[in-house]
């Protein structure tokens, strides 16, 4: 993702191409790209979903022992609890591979049985607590980041050094380099408790009945504001940095300056010739973020008590809870694919030289 | 101009959208009404599960006590003061291998119906038969309901050892758990025999009311609300009033919340367990007693007992059990046996025993090498690494090189169990005699498990305590458990260091009559469990308004 594969003229590559293969044979060649990415796509989901059944059973401990770890923490336990502990989620005494093809069944049914850290609550119902949550507000936090940052690196780059641009950009480096936690201890403490707007914590009122009442979304809105401040901050500055930087190599290209030679309207200029090239390494840089999304924000989620999937993520990990751990990763690592599969597609169609496998 | 002008506009856009959110939310709930409690249980996630089984091991809080309760307890604030709850009194024959416990005619569920004694037994062989997790479970012959509220256990041996066990039994209806698989049941609506009945249950907070009709006593406070709560607001919580009770470790406690209103905010962590630091007895040096001795004489309690949370713990009496909490049972010769300060001089000599000289401010052994080791630490207790990192400043006045290793909780259980490592520094807790402390902490077959982290074996000890087990009455198991003391001081298995507090904190404003120093009927702390909580707060009183 360098500065310059990006940055080609496309009327350049439009003409190349036309020139090697004349008629229809460029929509061939896109139908050709997709299938080619299709069959590397699902060949890298089969090796997620192996790595993922692998990687928490190459981790130190087992089940039994980090319940028995954390029990221990708080009482203390009887010889006799320990062996009960151990019969019921101990060494299931299954070969490795049996496990897997179990675990390939369960893939293909979505269906993975019952979580050891919430037991014997099945997974679907614990994760179903927390992913709609997280979606809520941590999606439309990332697409209005992604918005507001890459729209700001638009217009702060394609003027670089005007007036915007040297407030903007200091100040978005300046959030950037602030640690998410930081900032949202400080929000906690400044709007939750000093100044008392904002609650400090959960998704909604605990006294209100969950429902599509008027009391209870406001609720849920409140609670979000400040979670939600806390990521977009650092994340619609990412975004600007990226954006703006992009933008500067673009306008000082040479079919900027002809298409400004033209006369072309300056919006137009900006839009149509340098935000579109400069705007590629944003998506997929945006594809990969999909990942944040569906994972949550572990640190956000912990100062916020928001119950989002990051912090059952941090859970099942801290439990050794194999089931509730293999849904999650499976989850993320999925939709990162997915995600990447429609960014490598938008790309296909807004790049051409990506569908000639040159980019 | 035209990028700048939309720049700014933007921005101007963007920060009113976020001051209109701020001015239409609801400002945070400032909680504690004339009836009703707002109590930071410390769930362990954001979400808090619909599974109030209380033979599961990760039953939500609030499962136990507030609904499920147990026979009878007893005050380990008040050296195992027997604490009547379901049961009102028991009593051994046979030579301790048959009890009877008669229980309290009053006793009802959540649904009108009387518990009796076949909810008592079922319980007991529902958990034997399922093999469930649960913390109480014991051996026994039989048992039987010999009329409604009478309940016979018989065992093959003494069970005298076994009577904190059999007080933990927390009964059922068998009505509504009859057939039902007690590891996979999560049984979303409790009928249960506790003062409160789950009133709404919500993720990220449980709604309990009182119930009219509880046998026991009238309950005062009408409605409890157990919300989720972030580790990191708990204090700002507190301060605000929002949250009246809670059992979190907050830092520097004194400082940070009672001595912001010190006429209604209160914290009291009492003496429940102790913390030790444990020899792995199957290495060198730590088999040699003259090291233990030696590093137990360096170290000094009372700057230990202040890091983090100062004024709220103390130096540990050296036989192991707390002067104030355990005086009952401490042997008369050690009440006083305590070492607040570091004693060089005397570990000085204790090591020159086991070979090891001092020269230029290290301690060497006979093979020119300094005594080192490394203290193992769980990465997570942030405040447990402090503690550590002080200790080992102190054992390098005696010349000791001490280092201390964070790592995961998993991986030091393993290194724990397999007794793959140096010193471990850990806690043990308190019961209604010495017997099961002392069994934790010195039996053979506990060792790596808990709390025989040292792996201390010793023909002696494992006598002392089968005569232990034996014993039914206070005063042989105080003559027994003099025993085990002097064994605690003359051989320092494990050092005692300091003591471990129950954290609470709790507000007065609306509610009075909570535990303290003067009246230590039960533990505070929301995450005690029965009865210690729920005695609390049966025991509050509103405070009248004006």
């Amino acid at each position: 993702m360098t500065a310059s594969s990006g940055t080609v003229a496309p009327t350049t590559a439009q003409e190349r191409v036309a020139v090697r293969r004349p008629g229809r044979r460029p929509r061939l060649g896109a139908a050709r790209y997709f299938v080619q990415r299709l069959g590397f796509y699902l060949a890298a989901a089969w090796i997620a979903v192996t790595l993922n059944f692998l990687l928490p059973r190459l981790m130190p401990g087992d089940p039994a022992s980090a319940l028995i770890a954390q029990m221990q923490g708080r009482s203390a336990l009887s010889g006799e609890q320990i062996a009960s502990i151990y019969r019921l989620f101990g060494d299931p005494g299954e070969p490795l591979w049996s496990q897997y093809v179990t675990y390939l069944g369960q893939v293909a049914h979505l269906d993975f049985g019952l979580s050891v850290a919430f037991f014997p609550t099945p997974v679907w119902e614990v994760i179903s607590a927390g992913l709609p949550w997280t979606i809520g507000l941590v999606g439309i936090t990332a697409v209005l980041s992604f918005v507001i940052g890459t729209a700001g690196g638009i217009m702060a780059g394609g003027r670089a050094g005007s007036r915007t641009d040297s407030v903007a950009t200091p100040a978005a480096m300046f959030l950037n380099a602030l640690p998410t936690f930081w900032i949202a201890l400080l929000f906690v403490l400044v709007f939750g408790f000093q100044l008392a707007w904002l609650p400090t914590g959960g998704a909604y009122d605990g006294d209100l009945t969950p429902g599509f009442s008027a009391a209870f979304i406001g609720s849920v809105i409140s609670h979000a504001v400040l979670p939600a401040l806390t990521i977009a901050l650092g994340w619609s500055a990412t975004w600007f940095i990226g954006m703006r930087n992009m933008m500067i190599t673009t306008v000082s290209e040479d079919y900027v300056l002809l298409a400004r030679a033209k006369g072309l309207g300056r919006t137009r200029v900006m839009f149509r010739y340098a935000a579109r090239n400069a705007i590629l390494p944003s998506v997929a840089g945006f594809a990969v973020n999909i990942g944040n999304v569906v994972g949550g924000q572990l640190l956000v989620e912990a100062v916020f008590a928001y119950p989002g999937v990051g912090y059952l993520l941090y859970q099942s990990v801290a439990s050794v809870d194999y089931p509730l751990m293999q849904a999650l990763f499976l989850m993320v690592s999925l939709s990162v694919l997915a995600a990447n599969f429609l960014a490598d597609s938008v790309y296909g169609l807004i790049d051409p030289r990506a569908r000639e496998g040159r980019a | 101009m035209k990028w700048t002008r939309l720049g700014v506009t933007g921005a101007a856009a963007l920060a009113l959208a976020v001051t209109a959110a701020g001015c239409s939310a609801t400002p945070a709930a400032s909680g504690g009404g004339s009836d009703s409690l707002t109590v930071n249980m410390g769930f362990s996630g954001n979400t808090i599960a619909r599974n109030f089984n209380p033979f599961s091991l990760q039953a939500s809080q609030g499962t136990f006590g507030f609904q499920y309760e147990p026979l009878f307890a007893f005050n380990t604030l008040q050296g195992g003061k027997f604490v009547p709850w379901l049961a009102t009194k028991y009593a051994w024959s046979d030579g301790g291998k048959k009890i009877t416990i008669d229980l309290d005619k009053r006793a009802n569920w959540s649904d009108g119906t009387k518990l009796t004694a076949k909810d008592v037994v079922f319980a007991l062989e529902y958990v034997t038969k399922q093999d469930l997790p649960v913390e109480w479970k014991f051996e026994y012959e039989k048992a039987k309901a010999t009329d409604d509220h009478t309940v016979e256990i018989t065992f093959d041996t003494p069970g005298y050892a076994r009577l904190r066990s059999i007080g933990s039994i927390r009964p059922v209806p068998e009505k509504v758990w009859k057939g039902k698989n007690g590891k996979t049941f999560t049984n979303p609506d409790p009928v249960a025999s506790g003062p409160y009945t789950l009133k709404r249950y919500a993720a990220q907070q449980l709604t309990f009311e009182a119930r009219d009709d509880y046998w026991k006593q009238k309950v005062p406070v009408k409605t409890l609300k157990a919300p989720v709560v972030a580790s990191s607001s708990e204090i700002g919580k507190l301060l605000s009033g929002e949250v009246e009770w809670s059992g979190g470790a907050v830092p520097d406690v004194k400082k940070s919340y009672v001595d912001k209103d010190p006429k209604n905010h209160h914290a009291w962590y009492p003496t429940y367990g102790g913390t030790y630091m444990f020899f792995n007895h199957k290495k060198a040096p730590f088999k040699d007693v003259h090291v233990r001795k030696g590093i137990s004489l360096a170290v000094n309690r009372t700057e230990l007992a202040d890091v983090g949370n100062p004024g709220m713990f103390k130096p540990l009496n050296l036989t192991g059990l707390d002067s104030k909490t355990q005086g009952k049972w401490i042997d008369a010769k050690y009440q006083d046996a305590d070492q607040p300060k570091p004693e060089l001089a005397a570990a000085q000599k204790e090591f020159a025993k086991a070979g090891y000289t001092k020269k230029d401010g290290r301690l060497v052994g006979k093979d020119g090498r300094q005594l080192s080791f490394k203290i193992l630490e769980v990465t997570e207790f942030a405040d447990a690494i402090q503690r550590d990192k002080v200790l080992a400043q102190q054992l390098k006045q005696a010349g000791i090189k001490v280092g201390v290793e964070p790592m995961a909780s998993a991986q030091l259980d393993t290194a724990r169990q397999e007794a793959k490592f140096d010193v471990l520094v850990g806690g043990a807790v308190f019961y209604n005699t010495p017997y099961n402390f002392y069994k934790d902490m010195l039996h053979s077959k506990n060792g790596g498990i808990w709390t025989n982290y040292g792996h201390y074996k010793s023909a002696k000890a494992d006598g002392i305590l089968k005569e232990m087990e034996r014993a039914g009455d206070d005063a042989t198991i105080k003559k027994l458990s003099a025993k085990l003391e002097k064994l605690m001081i003359d051989e320092v298995p494990a050092a005692p260091l300091i003591t471990n507090g129950a954290s609470t904190q709790y507000n007065s404003k609306n509610w009075t009559g909570w535990p303290d120093e003067k009246n230590p009927y039960a533990i505070p702390a929301p995450w005690a469990g029965p009865t210690d909580m729920v005695q609390t707060i049966l025991s509050l009183r509103p405070v009248k308004a004006g």
